[in-house]
């Protein structure tokens, strides 16, 4: 039994069969998590593992044995002395002082022998000790003790109650009113000094305890804890069951709300009731209750997996620190080899996490929200000490973190080249740098429609082609290949970026593309195409210079070359080169190729790239088989949402799907947008999923108030649909018939043009009702002014000028020319007997508009 | 170290919301107050209390803000068995100079449970101003507010019957339009070992909304969240109870036209231990953050292979953080939450424009 001192900061009482030892914690300043001492014991106590969580040290400095097995104790209030209660067996109540200034040895025992069973001391009237007893038929089960009166007499003894009853448990409310769980029946209330005695009958007997506000009355019975509030004792307020019969319960000291309850079934988990809107308010309504479990040992076990030999088994005794606020207790816990563990710990507050927007996490309790600290990287780079840095940053990663940098960067906004560079994903820029190759041949429809394959009927759709027997041109080995060549394919091949390879063109582009690719380094790339493009030869030639210039893959590429130049159609050689293990995957691709007939080495090797091997399909499948191919490849393009994968599809339904693919597989939704946005047709602009692609990054766009990015992206959707043309949202109706008049005027014109005519529209098309006249040529508003009539501004456009304009206010107006003419000199309304300041209402409007015509030219 | 700012809630905080740009902080406790916060600078000042209100008569579980579409509103539901809709109102000002005073007006109060209300979410902004609540006596009630500039009359749409006291509810937040609206919700009572995770969805056909899947959850549960989908095809649904499980919902096309959802669980976490209280997705819906009864907040991310990794745990308070991979604790150097928003400087300025029109 743990027991802290109520008065003093650091020092707690443990009672152990028949010893009572005195401790001291002692807390130190640095702060680590969890730290674990040996320290010197106690004789009878095999050996003492402490933790704490707050590098608190743990002194042993006295204790006291001359005790019968212990049953209860109960440490005083006094404030200069370490006085304990111990209760026995035998009924014998001892109490010692820890103090060594004070002598204090004062012994009670009971008339009869029993067990004693619970022990309380009253806070106000320090020396009061209520002392509880089992069921004797002769006996007293509770007396109260003044212990300032010294040894037990007539005079010390302050208080016998229950007779013949037996007292579970008791404790003092904060009115020196004793509250005693008695005979398994009924919790008594007792004012001693009146006399008065209030009974409320239930079977909760057992802990009793009173909140530190001296509000509610706790007590359990079996596995059920009642919670009592005192000012309404007749009713508990709430009921709990747990899983286990009880052990104990005890509130928290320093919170009030908070109960702990320790089941005997040898678990290391702790339930706790926290009790809530209890506070101020009167009602008992907004009392709720909320049920947590903790496990303090199991918390510490798994954060020194290596450091805890000694494994709690059970917890057995716990005891809130009287003091510090944040809700801190010992517990102590036995384990296998018989020695005990006691640990200080927290109770962890309740709290809640939230992410906002910037990934950031905040933690609110009910006294303070704090961030989770992302770490900086450290300030100086040589210290390497911190191994921790590399994750530490846990934002680090995240895709919402890709995205705005992406959309910082202008990501979707440019040409697709510099979104490659901007992806910041090596696949994703070269899918980039795939689109950029197809939107240069102005072509999305994707290689599966070019080829004219259906993936849905299994007939072949494929344009039949043309079937050539070539020798390896350079490399005379009598071995022979097929391949096949249509237009269709050779347009595929070059979607492929396989443009300029004409097979006749020995010297040409090939080449020089070949060079490119071994300036790179590149050369077992370079291999495979000299190889694809039957140059064996050339092939060994690039893998030889590779090997002279590639230091530390210099043997595995000479082996190649070699390996290469002794190609023939023996089947030695080519059983060597299937059974081969390279490791890199072109050349495992032209080993394959110069060893299978079926080429699946190839068409199967995820290391080449989709647009090599879909060029390398397209020369050496025949239609059967490459119409097979590519439905193959768009199945599991789809399946693993690879986006080069697109370069087949192209712009259509599987490429819509196979985006999906992608999204499902990396929620990158900022790219599957952007590309659908980019490269769709119109009819596949309105698909659902495309539309909701586009929403959801408008959304993140906007919650992240990027809103002038958002509306360039806004602006990018809008003008890819630019064909359209907008819709005239402005009429002009004519007053009297209320029909359009410039929609008529457009007919009239057309007519009217057929006939040589320009002009005359002064009356409305409709009605036939005269048009209002400009005021100040007179002329029915409509008619075209005549082409040398006097133009002294330098408004450009034709269709302005001549068409109306009118005072917001007076209502008159005129031709646009004429009315800006008149109000660059007057302010003053034109109409005569008008005086409208019909310029000064709309100067600032005006000003603004000059502004910006200056701006424009 | 971390920021540290003092709520001076005189009980436990039950939830904490962001608004939608991220720039407000609405907390709610058993104090049965809410309070608003605000940032003194963008982005990385210290939180300030703009507003702080008693708002019901009992706790306060949960707190939903509105689109801010829909002006500056905050739904809060209450063990006091009521959900209160709250918009923020400048009052006359003064004088012409100063700032007009700001105040939280209670627009309406919902009274139809009879019992405490647990949870109250508004809907995706598709939906319009719709808010559906949950209640200990397990019905789900879905309100709308068919004007939405008049926030004080809400009609009760749909009463979901669910049977057993709800603890949680979770709009799906699907902008994809072939999605039909969805709500998951979830009950904590500890009995029995029947299901307690439901998802319904509503049929536009039947004009009402109908149990889908009951989700094999048998521990109580206290908090449910859909992540944000960002274009999958599938649904992701966090629940926190005893421990952490993530489900996928992935719709089954059917001819009949009644949806089905092939429920997965993809991935479970123990680390806990003990109950989580709470679990919330990133805007992303790429890493979770969980609060358990242990005081921990773990963070987990998926990877790329979609699996969810621990990547930070964090007990504030001993104020370290330690990282899996790493089992020793460090001190922290000067955190910093200036790297995200540098990034968003340039954007400010138009920001405010554009919210003021």
């Amino acid at each position: 039994m743990i027991s802290y001192f109520k008065n003093s900061k650091d020092k707690f009482a443990l009672a152990t069969g028949s010893e009572v030892s005195l401790f001291q914690l002692k807390e130190r300043d640095n702060v680590e998590d969890f730290r674990i001492y040996d320290d010197p014991k106690p004789q009878t106590i095999n050996q003492i593992k402490f933790i704490s969580q707050h590098n608190s040290t743990l002194t042993y400095l006295n204790s006291e044995k001359r005790y019968q097995y212990i049953k209860c104790i109960a440490t005083s209030f006094h404030e200069n002395e370490l006085l304990v209660a111990t209760g026995q067996v035998s009924g014998k109540v001892m109490i010692v002082d820890f103090e060594p200034k004070n002598e204090i040895n004062l012994e009670f025992t009971p008339r009869q022998n029993r067990p004693s069973l619970s022990l309380a001391w009253n806070e106000q009237e320090q020396n009061l000790l209520a002392m509880g007893f089992d069921k004797n038929k002769f006996d007293h089960s509770i007396s109260v003790w003044d212990i300032s009166r010294g040894q037990p007499s007539e005079s010390s003894i302050v208080n016998l109650i229950g007779l013949s009853e037996s007292a579970h448990s008791l404790c003092w409310d904060s009115r020196k009113n004793l509250i005693a769980g008695m005979s398994s029946k009924y919790i008594k209330f007792m004012d001693l000094r009146a006399n008065q005695v209030q009974t409320v009958n239930t079977r909760a007997v057992c802990g009793l305890t009173i909140s530190s506000n001296n509000r509610l009355l706790a007590s359990y019975y079996d596995n059920v804890v009642n919670i009592f509030d005192l000012r309404k004792f007749t009713e508990p307020l709430n009921q709990f069951q747990l899983a286990n019969n009880l052990a104990q319960i005890s509130w928290c000291s320093s919170s009030q709300n908070c109960l702990l309850c320790l089941q005997k079934d040898n678990s290391l988990t702790i339930n706790i009731i926290d009790i809530h809107g209890n506070g101020t308010e009167e009602d008992n309504d907004s009392t709720h209750f909320v049920k947590r479990v903790i496990a303090p040992f199991e918390i510490v076990d798994r954060k020194n997996k290596h450091q805890l030999q000694t494994k709690a088994t059970a917890l057995e005794n716990i005891c809130w620190h009287p003091k510090i606020s944040s809700n801190r207790m010992i517990c102590s816990a036995s384990n296998s080899n018989n020695s005990i563990l006691l640990m200080e710990f927290d109770v962890p507050q309740r709290r809640i996490a939230v992410f906002d927007k910037w990934n950031k996490v905040y933690a609110p309790t009910h006294n303070e929200i704090r961030d989770i600290p992302v770490s900086s990287p450290p300030s100086s780079p040589t210290n390497s000490t911190n191994s921790w840095y590399p994750n530490a940053n846990y934002i680090d990663g995240d895709i919402s973190e890709l995205f705005q940098q992406r959309i910082l960067q202008d990501y979707g906004q440019m040409d697709f080249e510099r979104n490659a560079k901007v992806s910041m994903d090596s696949t994703l820029a070269s899918v980039w740098k795939m689109l950029g190759q197809m939107s240069a041949q102005d072509c999305f429809i994707g290689l599966r429609t070019i080829l004219g394959i259906d993936s849905k009927s299994n007939e072949l759709t494929i344009a039949q082609s043309a079937v050539e027997t070539r020798s390896f041109q350079d490399f005379p080995s009598g071995a022979t290949i097929r391949i096949y060549k249509s237009e269709e394919r050779e347009f595929a091949k070059e979607l492929c970026g396989w443009m300029n390879f004409d097979k006749n063109d020995m010297s040409g582009n090939l080449q020089m593309y070949i060079e490119e690719l071994c300036k790179k380094k590149r050369f077992t790339r370079a291999a495979m195409l000299a190889v694809f493009h039957l140059k064996i030869r050339l092939a060994c030639d690039i893998l030889g210079r590779g090997a002279n210039e590639m230091e530390e893959e210099k043997s595995s590429l000479r082996m190649s070359a070699i390996a290469l130049a002794g190609y023939n159609t023996g089947s030695v050689w080519k059983l060597q080169c299937s059974s081969a293990q390279i490791e890199d995957a072109y050349l495992r691709a032209i080993f394959s190729f110069l060893s299978d007939d079926t080429y699946a080495g190839v068409l199967y090797e995820d290391g080449v790239s989709i647009s090599d091997r879909m060029a390398f399909a397209c020369t050496f499948l025949s239609d059967r088989q490459l119409s097979e191919y590519v439905k193959h490849m768009i199945q599991n393009c789809i399946e693993r949402g690879d986006l080069s994968g697109l370069l087949v599809t192209g712009a259509t339904i599987d490429g819509i799907q196979l985006l999906q693919a992608f999204v499902d597989r990396t929620d990158d939704v900022q790219t599957a947008a952007l590309i659908g946005q980019k490269i769709l047709p119109a009819d596949l602009q309105t698909d659902n999923r495309l539309q909701s692609w586009i929403a959801i990054l408008r959304n993140l766009m906007n919650t992240w108030e990027m809103f002038e990015k958002r509306a360039a992206f806004d602006i990018s959707i809008a003008s890819a649909r630019t064909s359209q043309k907008i819709p005239k949202s402005v009429f002009l109706l004519c007053s009297f018939c209320g029909k359009s008049v410039s929609a008529a005027a457009i007919q009239e014109d057309a007519r009217v043009r057929n006939q040589m005519q320009t002009s005359k529209l002064s009356s409305c098309p409709n009605c036939r009702k005269p048009l209002p006249r400009c005021s100040l040529c007179l002329l029915h508003m409509g008619t075209s002014l005549p082409s040398n009539f006097y133009n002294p501004t330098n408004i450009k456009s034709r269709n302005i000028k001549s068409w109306f304009t009118w005072c917001q206010s007076c209502r008159h107006g005129g031709h646009l020319v004429h009315i800006s003419e008149w109000f660059k000199k007057n302010t003053e309304c034109p109409v005569t007997n008008c005086n409208c300041n019909c310029f000064l209402i709309d100067l600032s409007l005006l000003k603004e508009k000059k502004e910006n015509d200056t701006d424009g030219h | 170290m971390s920021s540290i700012v003092h709520t001076e809630h005189r009980d436990v905080i039950h939830d904490c919301s962001y608004d939608y740009y991220g720039q407000r902080m609405a907390t709610c406790s058993s104090d049965q107050t809410i309070k608003i916060w605000e940032q003194n600078e963008k982005g990385q000042g210290q939180w300030i209390v703009s507003a702080s209100w008693k708002a019901h008569s009992g706790s306060i579980w949960r707190l939903s803000w509105a689109h801010p579409e829909f002006g500056s509103v905050i739904a809060s539901a209450s063990f006091d068995r009521t959900a209160s809709v709250w918009e923020e109102t400048a009052e006359q000002k003064p004088t012409p100079s100063s700032t007009p005073a700001k105040r939280w007006i209670r627009r309406t109060n919902l009274v139809d449970s009879r019992t405490s209300v647990t949870d109250v979410k508004f809907s995706p902004k598709n939906l319009g101003l719709v808010l559906a609540t949950s209640s200990s006596d397990g019905i789900i009630r879905i309100y709308e507010a068919p004007d939405i500039c008049n926030l004080s009359q809400w009609t009760l749409q749909h009463e979901i019957l669910c049977k057993l006291p709800l603890s949680s509810l979770s709009w799906n937040p699907s902008l994809f339009r072939a999605h039909a609206p969805m709500i998951a919700a979830a009950s904590d009572v500890a009995t029995s070992n029947e299901p307690k995770v439901f998802v319904f969805e509503y049929s536009e056909l039947n004009r009402r909304w109908t149990k889908t899947e009951s989700i094999n959850v048998t521990e109580p549960v206290h908090s449910i969240e859909f992540a944000p989908n960002v274009g999958r095809s599938y649904h992701i649904l966090a629940v926190a109870s005893k421990d952490v499980s993530i489900f996928n919902l992935k719709p089954i096309v059917e001819q009949t036209g009644t949806s089905r959802f092939e429920v997965s669980q993809a991935a479970q976490f123990n680390d806990n231990f003990c109950t989580v209280w709470k679990v919330t997705w990133n805007v992303t819906g790429t890493m979770l953050a969980t609060s358990s009864d242990d005081g921990y907040v773990r963070i987990w991310r998926m990877n790329y292979q979609k699996l969810f990794k621990c990547i930070c745990s964090y007990k504030p308070d001993s104020s370290s953080v330690s990282h899996p991979l790493d089992s020793q604790t460090a001190a922290i150097i000067n955190s910093t939450t200036t790297k995200f928003f540098k990034k968003g400087v340039g954007t400010f300025v138009a920001s405010n424009q554009i919210q003021q029109h």
